[in-house]
Formats: C-alpha cells, sequence, structure tokens
C-alpha cells in the first residue's frame, strides 16, 4: 500500500523578480512500513516537496498544482483545515533540521510535549505528562523527569533534537519525515540521532522520510532513495544500487565528489559549475550545464522518469537500459 | 637551511589559553570574582612551513578560538604566538600591520563577511587600500587576475555579493584572502556552509593555491573528510586541549585517544551494504578510556601539569594520557 503518493507535483512561489518554480513535476511514492531518503542540494525542490505535502505553504505565497497528492489515503489536494490538522500530528510528523526554532522558548518540554498529546487525544494533563516521560526516555533521555521541567535553552542541540523526536512520536504516526535532522549537530551526536530514529522506525514499524543533502545520512539510514535536483527526479532505486550503480550522471558525480573516501592528500572530482536558478531554470534537463555527457537533445528536451522493471527509474537521456 | 636543523615553523602557538568571563556584571567591581570559562587551555600548535595543519573538534573544542587568536584578532589570556619565528602576541596594532600582510583568513559564512555594499572590486582591492599599494590601474588588473585565479571570470568585479552563489562568494574570500600573496592562511570552516557539489570545488581550489603559491594553512574544520583530503597532519581539539597529534593517514589508521576514535567512528560509511551498530561514549567513557602511559616511558609536550597532559607517543604522533607514577 502507497502511504505517500505525489504525482507532478508543481510548486511555485511568487517572487518579486518573477516566478520561482521550486518543484516541476515530481512524482515519487513510499510503501507503508518502508523508508525513503530524499537527497539533493539547497534548491533540489526536497524540502519544498513535502511542506506540499503537508500543506504548509500559504496559498497566498505558492500555488501547488498536482495530478495526486496523497498521503495515508486522504487526498491532501482538496482537504481542509479540519481534516489537515487531524492528519498532520496523528498520520504524519515532522521533525526539523533546528530543533530549538521549533520549541516554544517559553514552556517546558514537558508542557509542549504534554500539550501535542491532548490536542490529538482526550486525556487529562497528569496522564499527558506521563506518556511525555515515558517518549523521552524512549528516546534514550536518562533523566526524563528533570528534562520534562526543563526548558529548551536548558539542553544541548542533539539533547534537544531528542526531545523534539519523542514529540513527534507522541501521537504514534503513520509516518515520521525527517527534514535535515542531523545538520546542526556535531558528528558524533548526529551519528547516535540517525542510529536512534532507525531504531525506532525499526522497532515501531512505522514509515519514514528522510530529507538530507548528505549521502553519508543516507547510505546509514534508508532503503531506497529519490535524488533530485532543479525540483526534477533525477534518479530512483535502492540504496545499495544507487550507490554501486548510479545511472544518473548526476548522481555519479556527487558520489565521487564526496571527499576523504581515500587515504592521503588528494583532488577531488568536482562537478562544474553550480546550481540551477529556480527563477530561471536551464531549458531541457536542469543537469545539463554541468554535465559531461549532455548532446543536443539534453539541452532542448527535459528528460522524463523512465521506468524499469527492476524498480529503478532515471530521468536522463544517456541512459539507455 | 642545514640538513636536519629543524624548520622554523610558519605559524606557533605556544601554551596559548583563552579565558573568558562569563556573567561578570558587576561582581568584579565589588570585588567579588567572576566566572570564567576556559575556551582555549595550554594548546601548542606549530604549522610547518608550506603544509597544512588540520584543527578538528566539535563546536565548543576552542578550535575556531585558536584561529582567532592566531591571526591577533582575539587576546590571548596567556601563551605566545610566533610568525615566521617572530613573536606577534604582544605587537602594538601599527607593528601588526606588516605582519597582517603575510597572513590571511577566510571564514565559514561568507555572506557575513563580504560588505553588501561593495562590489567584488572594491572588496578584493580594499587590502590594496589599507596597505596602499598599487596604483588604481594595476588594483584593477591584479583583482582581474586574482578573480581568475579563484576560478572566477574578470567580468564579476563589478558584481556585488548578493548577486553570487555561495560557492562564488567563499572564492571571492579566498581571493580577497589572497591579494597581498600571504604566507600563512587561517581557514575557518570554509566549506562547512557549501553544497555538496560545490563543497569539493572549493577543497582543490585550496589543494591548487596551496601547491601553487607555498601556503602554509590551518585549516580548521568539524569534518575529519574534508580534512583528510587536504591535511599533511591532525590536531584533535576536546574541551580546550589538544588530544591528539599525528601526520594524517597515522590519525586515520593508528588513532589512540578515545575521543578520536569516536570522531572516527562517527564518519558516516557510504556504504549501504556496511552498516554497522556504534558505540558510542560519554564524556565520561572518554576520560575512562584515556590511555595511561607509566611516567618512565614518556617524553612530556609542553610543560607539565595535573590530569591527563599531551606526551609524545611515536616519533610523529602526540596524545593525551594519564601518567602512572
Amino acid at each position: 500500500m502507497k502511504i505517500v503518493d505525489i504525482e507532478n507535483l508543481h510548486v511555485s512561489f511568487r517572487h518579486h523578480d518573477g516566478i520561482v518554480k521550486a518543484v516541476r513535476g515530481v512524482s515519487l511514492e513510499l510503501i507503508a512500513g518502508k523508508n525513503l531518503g530524499i537527497v539533493g542540494e539547497s534548491g533540489s525542490g526536497k524540502s519544498v516537496t513535502f511542506m506540499a505535502l503537508m500543506r504548509l505553504l500559504h496559498p497566498s505565497m505558492a500555488t501547488i498544482e498536482a495530478d495526486v497528492l496523497n498521503l495515508d489515503g486522504n487526498d491532501l489536494l482538496t482537504a481542509d483545515n479540519r481534516a489537515l490538522s487531524k492528519i498532520r500530528g496523528s498520520s504524519v510528523s515532522m521533525v526539523f533540521q533546528d530543533p530549538m526554532t521549533s520549541f516554544d522558548p517559553l514552556f517546558t518540554i514537558g508542557q509542549q510535549i504534554a500539550e501535542t498529546i491532548q490536542t490529538h487525544r482526550s486525556i487529562g494533563k497528569k496522564a499527558a505528562l506521563v506518556q511525555a516521560r515515558d517518549l523521552l526516555s524512549r528516546v534514550e533521555i536518562t533523566n526524563p523527569d528533570q528534562v520534562l521541567k526543563y526548558y529548551p535553552h536548558q539542553l544541548s542541540g542533539g539533547m534537544l533534537q531528542r526531545a523534539m523526536i519523542a514529540m513527534a512520536l507522541s501521537c504514534e504516526p503513520e509516518i515520521l519525515i525527517a527534514d535535515e535532522p542531523t545538520t546542526a549537530l556535531d558528528v558524533t551526536v548526529q551519528a547516535q540521532i540517525l542510529q536512534l530514529i532507525t531504531d525506532i522506525q525499526a522497532e515501531t514499524g512505522m514509515s519514514m522520510i528522510m530529507i538530507t543533502h548528505d549521502l553519508g545520512v543516507i547510505a546509514e539510514t534508508v532503503d531506497r532513495v529519490v535524488v533530485m535536483y532543479g525540483g526534477r527526479v533525477m534518479e530512483t532505486g535502492d540504496t545499495i544500487e544507487i550507490f554501486e550503480t548510479p545511472l544518473h550522471p548526476y548522481t555519479k558525480a556527487l558520489i565521487e565528489s564526496i571527499p576523504g573516501r581515500v587515504a592521503g592528500k588528494h583532488k577531488l572530482k568536482e562537478i562544474a559549475g553550480s546550481s540551477p536558478n529556480a527563477l530561471a531554470p536551464p531549458s531541457g534537463c536542469p543537469f545539463h550545464p554541468r554535465c559531461h555527457q549532455a548532446d543536443e537533445k539534453c539541452v532542448t528536451d527535459l528528460p522524463e522518469l523512465q521506468k524499469f522493471e527492476d524498480g529503478r527509474a532515471t530521468a536522463c537521456w544517456q541512459v539507455n537500459r | 637551511m642545514l640538513a636536519g636543523e629543524p624548520m622554523t615553523p610558519a605559524l606557533e602557538l605556544r601554551q596559548l589559553t583563552k579565558a573568558f568571563e562569563l556573567g561578570s556584571g558587576m561582581k568584579p567591581l565589588f570585588g567579588g570574582q567572576a566566572k570564567k570559562h576556559i575556551a582555549v587551555d595550554g594548546v601548542n600548535i606549530s604549522v610547518k612551513p608550506q603544509t597544512v595543519l588540520g584543527l578538528v573538534g566539535e563546536s565548543g573544542s576552542g578550535k575556531s578560538t585558536c584561529g582567532l587568536m592566531a591571526m591577533r584578532l582575539l587576546d590571548a589570556t596567556e601563551g605566545q604566538i610566533l610568525v615566521n619565528g617572530n613573536d606577534i602576541t604582544n605587537l602594538s596594532p601599527e607593528k601588526l600591520k606588516p605582519v597582517r600582510k603575510k597572513m590571511q583568513i577566510v571564514f565559514q559564512d561568507s555572506y557575513a563577511s563580504l560588505n553588501p555594499m561593495m562590489t567584488l572590486l572594491q572588496i578584493i582591492a580594499e587590502p590594496f587600500v589599507i596597505h596602499n599599494l598599487l596604483t588604481r590601474k594595476e588594483r584593477v588588473e591584479t583583482v582581474g587576475d586574482l578573480l581568475e585565479k579563484v576560478g572566477l571570470d574578470r567580468s564579476y568585479a563589478n558584481r556585488y555579493p548578493h548577486e553570487l552563489s555561495g560557492g562564488q562568494r567563499q572564492r571571492v574570500s579566498i581571493a580577497r584572502a589572497l591579494a597581498l600573496k600571504p604566507d600563512i592562511l587561517v581557514a575557518d570552516e570554509p566549506t562547512s556552509a557549501l553544497d555538496v557539489s560545490v563543497k569539493a570545488q572549493v577543497i582543490n581550489l585550496l589543494h591548487d593555491l596551496q601547491e601553487e603559491m607555498g601556503l602554509s594553512i590551518l585549516f580548521i574544520s568539524h569534518e575529519l573528510n574534508v580534512i583528510r583530503s587536504l591535511a599533511d597532519e591532525i590536531v584533535v581539539m576536546y574541551r580546550g586541549r589538544i588530544v591528539e597529534q599525528a601526520p594524517t593517514e597515522t590519525i586515520f589508521q593508528d588513532a589512540q585517544h578515545p575521543y578520536t576514535k569516536s570522531l572516527l567512528s562517527a564518519i558516516p560509511s557510504l556504504n549501504p551494504r556496511e552498516r554497522f551498530r556504534r558505540t558510542f561514549m560519554s564524556t565520561d567513557q572518554i576520560a575512562a578510556e584515556i590511555p595511561i602511559l607509566a611516567r618512565a616511558d614518556i617524553t612530556f609536550v609542553g610543560a607539565e601539569r595535573s590530569g591527563p597532559q599531551l606526551v609524545k607517543f611515536s616519533d610523529d604522533h602526540f596524545v593525551e594520557a594519564t601518567i602512572r607514577e
């Protein structure tokens, strides 16, 4: 069963210089109970895709069009505000990059987690606090009773992100969407948080989407990947296949440019040029100005995602399988 | 220089210490003691001429504070800073000016470090203005050359920083730092804010410039992977102190300190077939696993002090150890 189903999603923002086409025809799906990684650089449209899915973009700023936009059986294109607030929190929860701005500085961690629980369930405050305590120990916080009484500023970034995950889990969502959950954290803390998220996903059997710019995070956490660039899906496939036999020239170049994979001082393989301008995306394939395999067709025609029998798919004129 | 004679380091930090006073407020006025936070605690670092020293540590380890003190952008509480063997710790601003020509810094956030009101020409030519070098015409010419050197087109000279991407802005920061042909470059997380595909470009640029210009670089980063591709030697800082120091590959192959090991184990495997469960060490566990060496077997580095101490582990490998009497 598809728990997330997006077909031909377009998102554009009005900007004083014109229209920013952030997402240009993205299709992707997530099977219930599985995990999916979305990897891309800034401006690739990876976060906007899911902000649009969650309907977190205000209609006055963004225009959202899609053939299908389904989440856990709900059609999000037509859902009204009441339906949306029921879906958010109970069906799906999000964890963002910066836990400091996701919590309200004026309330304790306990109050905030309990509030979330009470919003979605009719239970008393005391019972909600007991649940909040259990959630904190679930995310491996060793002193949950104290942390309940702490204000956000009293916790380190890593502890706060754990508390954020606890809050996201509070209503037992069907899907957890984690948007760069470890980017703001120290490297050792990052590894711990990633392990925590994958453990919880495996234990609860919930579905999970991991949005990141870091291929290392992808390799560590998810079984399937969507590679995005310039508001388009470049390639999808199983994580192992993507790393071992990448099909799209962008995916190949991205993997080869990772620093420190071999011993000794060395130059890296780099991708020349810079990411496309969403105000004036290049004609044809968005990657063609930086691609050394590009020919005339790549410059003029936008390649669609072609699906192969083995479950892989890529949008590139140069790939023939 | 005679063979075997130790080379004078390009940049040397000796027993460098920085203590920040916390929440002092009115207390000292009334004879009270302000609380102190020791951000850097007796650090010795020497960057050998024409090499890259990678300084790694997590946030709060004191690595950036070291970089700022090395540049004399922040005053050291104790210790000395030597540039090509000359002590610059207490030089007056006038005397420091010629030294600054020889050492430059590149910061992480290129947006905050480039004046948005100035064109790239004005930004990159500013060092010439400050040091009163070159004619107007020569400045335009040199800025064009510098832009090309960092991989940008000469025509960019009349653009403003906001017209550039993050990677291009970081190239401009590098061009400005190189304008006066320095010997020493301090690079404080220069690639951390960049996109993956652009990060490799900037690392390669630093790589090429270092070889071409014979730069000595103090490269500060929290990313061991990035440091591996660029540095000859690595210094690991933890809670204001150096806990390990060795040539790059020695750190990767033969790390001794528990904190270095935990940094190494946190590097993503990049092989989805080889996901492994990591064991994470708390601060207490790290403290408990510091190597223990007998006093008779060790050579001290720096002044002896209480608690764990940086000692010589092998010829070019230093590690913090607890000393057994």
